[in-house]
């Protein structure tokens, strides 16, 4: 199958197109050229204009449609997607279309009207009204830029949407490893409400090319970045805007003895929420802290965790890691597996074949990040309150804690994760299913696109 | 005391008979199964015994990494080596135990006379490395003092101490050998090299060092200098040194192993061949090319997991898997480094990321 991974303003043509194939995929891409992305920021900032008049309200009920078209199976771009994705991200199929009913069914009606109601978005978008103290009015970006990475579908969509919804215009790069995604997004977009499909462009280069980002960059707002520490870094350098730098992040969970009675339950949706998209999201876990003492020990959780692993590979098929991701197992593996030789009080569980799925029971309590592709680690705390401890030089880079205790004890532990930096505290299980208005990295992306202006006359 | 099987070993090093490799290996493989409690354990985990399977290729190869963890040798080591530590300092290093030295030294200097010395010269020997005194748990400062003392010149010395490379000092001596037209070989790692090239570009300096000089660098950059890709190394000691590209062997070695495998070029030279530079391996040494994700052999061409079955590591295990990827070439194979930059797929942090931004 062949389809166009990339969305420019209709008025453009002229452009070069080419190709780049991934077995039976073959992909379109607009060549980037400074002078084409100039042409098309020129488009953008016009299509800015008309839809900075239409209310955040009513751009959001038209995007929860688009959302539920989203849905069905037979809607094309939702077919396109299934079809091209697994080739692309190297997901298998079953993850992709479980990943896109997750991702979608967070934007629901209800989700969109809690996000406007995190600024008093209709009256400040709208005029000057009240505020607390004073009385101000706020504007959305212009020109948003968004610099995406990885291929997790929907990483960054929370941002587009955003942007969308407060009347700015959006500049995409799409990652390599997923230029498609959110090209079928913003068409989607066009397809349901032209005027929005105007002020959206979705166009892919590789990173570091300084000539387009200078173009890219300049004439932006606000830049939304997504990447590796790296990346990040290099990126803010080179904007002159507001930079929104997402650097990449790690997760784990936290299982309390009182909740392993149950431990075979909760194994199977911390497993769950181990194996969706490999792990290579910044909500999967990493590890688990088992508390001891709980009627099953870590190590026996450990075995069941490995058991629930091995049933999600059958349900939800492991993707074909690059070379280099299978090197990295065998030797996370390997190392694990030598000191478990040597007489260490460590245990390795793993996929008879392949690399689908791998548990390590350590007893060393050490924060030790996965080499991912479902490689999990258990280790033991004797109890909860130790686990903030363990986290110190991981701090800058804690994303969620996937949680299982039993409520009375939720204060106490969240009060310190809290403090030990974390930004999203929810059940095991439903750590890959963040609402809308998840404070990403301790902030509100809504919030941060906007422009106040106080009146105080 | 020497066991029956290292001396078979030791004879098939000196005289290879290429179809008894196999028959060997599985020899070496029952010994080391029955001496080494580690690898035992090892291969009962995956239910494989001597008696259990019946060529070379089903003998389960041992991770690198095993090497910083577990004792692997087969008897007490006359000498222990050290795997350097790479960037992440807190990192174990691996050990690697030597029971029978003459094995070590039979592998490494028959093979080594075969690429570096194949038309019979015994050139003057500059070293860019440490040398044993000042590094004595390295295997790559052993080999080189093996070599030197057994094949060096008078005046074979090394350039590298408490100080770093003594580039002045190398500066002066290439000129006096220049001046008497001496052939020369250089050997040492590919980072000192650079700051070599790099002393000779900043004040544009450079040799004719006469023909019949050569060169062997190895080991990659980890952070000691500029990172330099092979084929701007080759043009440089051209430029620099006037080493044509063939006399320029880079050699692939681990402590982990007793062997060693170089590139094919001055030997095929020698023998009047012509032929893509791959590294050769020598014939007690198999290298099979592994696809990471199943451990299954890879059909020709195709990039995969480097696992070594090397005869020289009788007194350890003689079945080594790599974290290194490469792919056949000929009679040996090309190691591909790490695709630099290679965008990480999800947005996980991962263990590499931190270290590359650290």
């Amino acid at each position: 199958m062949r389809v166009a991974a990339y969305h420019i303003p209709s008025k453009i043509s002229g452009f070069e197109v080419e190709t780049r194939s991934y077995g039976e995929v073959t992909l379109d891409l607009v060549v980037a050229t400074p002078a084409l992305l100039a042409e098309v920021i020129g488009h953008l900032e016009v299509a800015h204009e008309r839809i900075a008049k239409r209310k955040g309200r009513e751009i959001a009920e038209l995007l929860t449609d688009v959302f539920t078209r989203w849905q069905e199976r037979t809607d094309p771009f939702r077919q396109a997607a299934e079809a091209a994705l697994p080739a692309i991200t190297r997901f298998s199929q079953a993850m992709v279309v479980h990943g896109l009913d997750l991702l979608l069914q967070g934007y629901t009606a209800e989700a969109f009207q809690a996000l406007l109601r995190e600024v008093d978005a209709e009256e400040n978008l709208g005029g000057f009204a009240p505020l607390r103290s004073h009385v101000g009015r706020a504007y959305g970006p212009g020109l948003t830029t968004h610099v995406l990475a990885g291929n997790i579908p929907g990483v960054g969509l929370p941002g587009l949407v955003a942007a969308s919804i407060l009347g700015s215009a959006s500049l995409v790069k799409s990652a390599s490893s997923d230029p498609l995604f959110p090209a079928l997004w913003a068409a989607s977009v066009a397809r349901r409400d032209p005027e929005i499909g105007e002020a959206l462009a979705v166009v892919c280069w590789s990173g570091g090319r300084n000539d387009l980002e200078a173009v890219a960059f300049d004439r932006a707002e606000v830049v939304v970045a997504y990447g590796s520490e790296q990346t990040i870094r290099e990126l803010q350098g080179r904007v002159r805007g507001r930079f929104l730098g997402h650097g990449h992040r790690l997760s784990f969970g936290v299982i309390g003895r009182e909740v392993l009675p149950n431990a075979e339950e909760v194994a199977e949706r911390a497993a769950y929420d181990a194996s969706l998209f490999d792990q290579q999201g910044c909500l999967s876990p990493h590890l688990f802290y088992v508390e001891e003492e709980g009627g099953v020990t870590p190590r026996d959780f450990a075995g069941l965790l490995a058991s629930a692993m091995g049933r999600w590979a059958k349900r939800l098929p492991s993707g074909s890691p690059t070379r280099e991701e299978a090197v990295a197992v065998r030797r996370f593996r390997a190392g694990y597996e030598a000191q478990e030789l040597a007489g260490n009080d460590v245990a390795l569980f793993m996929s008879p074949e392949r690399l689908d799925w791998t548990v390590i029971y350590d007893a060393d309590p050490t924060f030790t990040p996965s080499c991912l592709q479902r490689t999990v680690l258990v280790k033991p705390v004797a109890d909860l309150s130790e686990v903030s401890g363990l986290l110190g030089s991981w701090r800058p880079y804690l994303q969620a804690v996937g949680v299982a205790v039993a409520p009375e004890r939720l204060e106490m532990l969240t009060t310190r994760l809290g403090e030990a930096g974390v930004n999203r505290i929810c059940p095991v299980g439903k750590m890959q299913a963040p609402p809308l208005t998840w404070h990403q990295e301790g902030r509100n992306l809504f919030r941060d696109l906007l422009r106040w202006v106080d009146l105080e006359i | 005391m020497k066991e029956p099987v290292v001396q078979r070993v030791l004879d098939y090093i000196r005289q290879p008979a290429e179809e008894e490799f196999g028959r060997l290996a599985l020899e070496v493989f029952a010994f080391q199964y029955q001496h080494n409690a580690a690898y035992r354990r090892f291969c009962d985990r995956r239910g494989i015994t001597p008696d259990a399977i019946s060529t070379w290729e089903e003998i389960p190869p041992v991770p690198t990494s095993a090497f910083k963890v577990l004792d692997l040798s087969c008897a007490t080591p006359e000498q222990v080596f050290l795997t350097s530590g790479t960037s992440q300092g807190s990192e174990k290093r691996g050990r690697h135990g030597f029971p029978w030295l003459e094995v070590y030294h039979t592998s490494l200097l028959t093979n080594f006379a075969a690429h570096l010395l194949p038309d019979g010269a015994r050139p003057r020997m500059l070293i860019l490395a440490p040398s044993p005194d000042l590094l004595p748990t390295s295997s790559l400062s052993h080999m080189l003092e093996v070599v030197r003392m057994t094949f060096g010149a008078e005046g074979s010395v090394y350039f590298v101490g408490d100080e770093g490379v003594d580039t002045s000092g190398l500066l002066r001596t290439l000129r006096e050998i220049e001046a008497r037209q001496e052939p020369v070989c250089l050997l040492g790692t590919s980072f000192a090299f650079v700051y070599l090239l790099d002393a000779c570009l900043a004040d544009s300096s450079s040799f004719r060092l006469p023909e019949g000089s050569r060169l062997m660098d190895t080991g990659g950059f980890k952070g000691r200098s500029r990172q330099v890709s092979r084929e701007e190394l080759l043009r440089l000691y051209q430029k620099v040194l006037a080493i044509p590209e063939a006399c320029c062997v880079n050699e692939y070695g681990m402590t982990e192993m007793g062997s060693q495998f170089y590139d094919n070029t001055l030997s095929d030279q020698v023998l009047g061949r012509s032929r893509p530079r791959f590294k050769a391996m020598p014939p007690w040494v198999r290298t099979r090319i592994l696809d990471p994700a199943t451990l299954e052999e890879l059909p020709e061409g195709e990039v995969g997991l480097l696992a070594h079955y090397d005869l020289a590591n009788c007194g350890s295990v003689m079945a080594v898997e790599t974290e290194d990827l490469g792919y056949r070439v000929n009679e040996g194979f090309e190691i591909v480094g790490r695709a630099p930059g290679v965008e990480s797929r999800g947005c996980s942090l991962t263990v590499e990321e931190l270290q590359e931004s650290r």
